[in-house]
């Protein structure tokens, strides 16, 4: 093992657990939402879930990229990359757009989600709608995701 | 025409036929019915107000009913079985004659009378529930409760006091009062119960010091009388009885429910009603004649005209276009393989009658970024088996049939882009055995066009081209649609003058790669479209230095373009993360190393991850498909608004209305 390797690992922990740090904040706050509206009108159940299961995504942005730099480094193969300190901090660059974006983008598609929740229980026929607002949060998360996949992409071994 | 050409219509008939026309026109089901406005023709004709029963009443009665009666249905006929079940078809006849059978008014008395019976248990049954709470604490005291308070000498006090205040208690009463008796009758975590027994003059005081030493004093006013033991066994034997009681009305309500089967079709029949009568308030009558107006599509005035000239002998009948300022009521008319499309539309808003439809051009680009972002042939396949399956084996109709076909086309294209870019339920051939390394090499390195793993810039760069190729064709639409209006002018101005600027630029940025005379062009569509926004973006206002000024300030809505054809990268991105989940799940499978339960585990941890990874990306897919046709594609030229055509017709809710069985 070579001290590189030690970077690479906190850049896929930290994508990993900011990004699921943030969809969880985020599920929850729509699931708070979700589960007052559904005292009311338990048949929306489908509905609600979908709309708290839309920050969820982050967190599995953020397992996939740490998956990526676990496969990138030669973890699962068995066979550790050498990496120099250089390459370590590479790849940790990298996957700070996922961790920090996935954390923020959840929390706030959660707040959006919960809105939209709030949306369908008066307006049902208006599902449509409330399910792309959130989607224009997540877009954000998408970009990182693709920032830190083409950064990552980018680092030679 | 991808909208629907909609036609106005006026029937004028003798009120003699009124109730035969509106329950033909209903079962035709292909006219909207609408109100005669104050400033129309026959304004000044009366309303027609004669309906006599009160059908929505009923229809409450009977919703009443089926909503009780529903709740105690035999097991097995809820869940799965009734969801899958398609409809049961019946007869327009035989509901008229069914609901003429059944007497509803007696089955709803009868339910009512068992839903107030069940109420009022259930609020027997919480009272008892409350003495039972209340008694719990106090079941070591051997004193009747009922007597309590009306002995001539004495008086009882019982209550809870906090453990650190009881020993200062005990001697503090000692100390006031000379005649007492305390027993513990028990200790909790912080708290002591104890009875206080006194004579009836030193009550008052009692109380006091009590307050004082902060005893929680417990006040019995029930009706039961006995000692705590014996209300406690007196209230189980009441509650048994309630239960009893209310098993045999359940069973009762079961039979009721099994009897009165026909109560579906009966709410059915009565909802049909309820929809003609409403009909009938949008009718005007004179004397001896009424006039229903109407919308009806085009291609089916001729099935109008056949019905009225088989059914009717006197009547009269006249079809119009719509005048410009109506707001006609839209429906769209699409391709059949287009159709499932319209959801999509639908999701958004309709347009407006006088505008175009987009959805032949949005399926698809619809199509494609959704293969695009689901991008496996595994997924794609089982999308597409599913949803076929359910099309075929629920027999769904309308709008249920539209949603899932358009997912069915959704999963053909995720097959299609899982084989471009190669994955198949991730990586999953590449642990096929080696003697079929043959298939992997075919279906793999034969048939893939990219390898985003390795190389994720050529189909980063297809997302983003195509990305390009949708926002041109927004804005085309947009100067073909001010063509249409003879707006030319704006066309030019508004259009063409950015599509000269964005083809500039992007000539511009690949010139490097061209020839010499390319850069030149480039240079010159570049600037002959900056010359004419900054020269006519400012246009509205009339000032000249503002018109510059407005002119040059269009310019930066450049960036809002940028940011429009950098979106698409999320079709790449999307399909990249379906691929690598699903290798994320085949590799955890893989690394089960057990022996005899090892292959259940692994077969399991495949179902389980690729279950769930079809669920998300198939729903992030379909999100941000919708999206990027809503926000990049749509804001370039559509107007929304429309309301939706809604014919008159049979609408039900349980059965399913036929000519004849």
């Amino acid at each position: 093992m070579t001290d590189g390797i030690v970077l690479a690992y906190l850049g896929a922990a930290l994508s990993i657990g900011l990004a699921g740090s943030g969809s969880a904040i985020g599920v929850g706050i729509a699931g708070t939402t979700g589960t007052g509206i559904m005292t009311e009108d338990p048949s929306k159940f489908g509905l609600v879930l979908l709309l708290q299961a839309l920050p969820g995504t982050q967190g599995i942005y953020g397992l996939l990229v740490g998956f990526l730099v676990l496969t990138r480094i030669g973890i699962f193969a068995g066979v550790p990359a050498q990496l120099t300190i250089d390459q370590g901090w590479q790849i940790l660059y990298s996957c700070l757009p996922i961790a920090i974006a996935g954390f923020f983008s959840g929390i706030y598609q959660g707040k959006t989600s919960a809105g939209s929740i709030g949306l369908i229980s008066r307006r049902p026929e208006e599902t449509g709608k409330a399910v792309v607002m959130p989607a224009m949060v997540e877009t954000y998360a998408v970009l990182a995701l693709l920032g830190s996949i083409l950064l990552l992409n980018g680092v030679v071994i | 025409m991808a909208i629907s050409k909609i036609n106005k219509f006026h029937i004028f008939a003798h009120l003699s036929i009124k109730e035969q026309l509106l329950k033909e026109l209903q079962k035709l089901g292909c006219a909207e019915i609408m109100h005669i406005g104050r400033k129309t023709a026959f304004h000044d004709w009366e309303n027609v107000n004669d309906i006599s029963h009160n059908t929505s009443t009923e229809l409450n009665k009977v919703k009443f009913c089926i909503d009780l009666l529903s709740s105690y249905q035999e097991k097995g006929e809820k869940g799965l079985k009734s969801l899958f079940s398609s409809k049961e078809k019946v007869c327009y006849e035989k509901l008229v004659e069914l609901s003429k059978n059944l007497d509803y008014d007696k089955l709803y008395q009868q339910c009512k009378e068992f839903e107030d019976e069940l109420n009022q248990l259930k609020l027997k049954e919480n009272k008892l529930n409350a003495v039972q709470e209340e008694l719990q604490d106090w079941q070591e005291l051997d004193l009747d409760l009922s007597t309590m308070n009306q002995s001539s000498y004495i008086r009882y006090l019982l209550g809870k006091i906090p453990k650190n205040n009881y020993d200062h208690f005990i001697s503090e009463i000692s100390k006031k009062i000379s005649n007492n008796f305390i027993q513990l009758l028990g200790e909790g975590k912080s708290e002591a119960k104890i009875v206080i027994i006194c004579l009836k003059k030193d009550i008052e005081k009692m109380t006091e010091v009590a307050q004082q030493h902060q005893v929680e004093v417990y006040k019995y006013n029930h009706p039961f009388s006995g000692t705590p033991g014996q209300i406690l066994k007196e209230i189980s034997k009441n509650k048994k009885e309630i239960s009893e009681k209310r098993t045999q009305i359940e069973l009762e309500l079961k039979n009721i429910f099994k009897k009165n089967k026909e109560i579906y079709k009966i709410f059915d029949y009565l909802s049909i009603n309820k929809e003609k009568e409403e009909a009938t308030n949008f009718l005007k009558k004179s004397k001896n004649t009424f006039v229903i107006k109407g919308w009806i599509k085009k291609k089916d005035i001729s099935y109008l005209e056949k019905m009225l000239n088989e059914k009717f002998k006197a009547y009269e009948v006249h079809f119009t276009e719509p005048e410009e300022s109506e707001q006609v009521p839209v429906s769209l008319d699409n391709h059949k393989l287009v159709q499932p499309f319209e959801v999509i539309t639908e999701l958004y808003s309709l347009p407006n009658y006088s505008e175009m439809d987009p959805t032949p051009i949005l399926s698809v680009f619809y199509f494609i970024f959704f293969g695009l972002c689901l991008s496996d042939v595994g997924y794609g396949a089982v999308l597409a088996i599913l949803c076929y399956l359910a099309i075929k084996k629920l027999a769904l109709e309308g709008s249920a049939k539209k949603f899932f076909t358009l997912l069915y086309y959704c999963g053909i294209a995720g097959i299609l882009g899982g084989i471009i870019v190669g994955s198949w339920f991730g990586d999953i051939l590449s642990y096929l055995p080696s003697p079929l390394g043959g298939v992997r090499y075919f279906l793999i390195d034969k048939l893939s066009l990219f390898n985003p793993t390795d190389n994720p810039l050529p189909l980063l760069i297809l997302s983003i081209a195509l990305g390009i190729i949708q926002v041109y064709t927004g804005i085309i639409l947009k100067f073909l649609d001010n063509l249409n209006k003879g707006k030319l002018a704006d066309g030019i101005m508004d259009q063409i003058s950015w599509l000269l600027f964005l083809t500039g630029i992007i000539m511009v940025l690949v010139q490097n790669m061209m020839a010499p005379f390319f850069g030149k062009m480039a240079w010159i569509l570049l600037i002959s479209g900056i010359i004419i926004l900054v020269t006519t973006q400012g246009r509205a206002s009339k000032n000249i230095i503002m018109r510059i000024g407005g002119g040059i300030l269009s310019l930066y809505d450049i960036t809002g373009y940028f940011s429009d054809v950098l979106s698409y990268s999320r079709l790449f991105a999307l399909g990249l993360a379906t691929g690598i989940i699903a290798t994320m799940f085949n590799m955890l499978a893989n690394m089960v190393n057990m022996p005899y339960i090892g292959i259940f585990l692994t077969l399991l941890i495949l179902l389980i991850g690729h279950v769930f990874n079809l669920l998300i990306s198939g729903l992030s897919a379909f999100i941000h498909d919708a999206r990027l046709q809503y926000v990049e594609f749509f804001t370039k030229f559509y107007k929304a608004g429309g309301i939706s055509f809604k014919p008159f017709g049979l609408k039900t809710t349980y059965t399913k209305v036929i000519d004849k069985e």
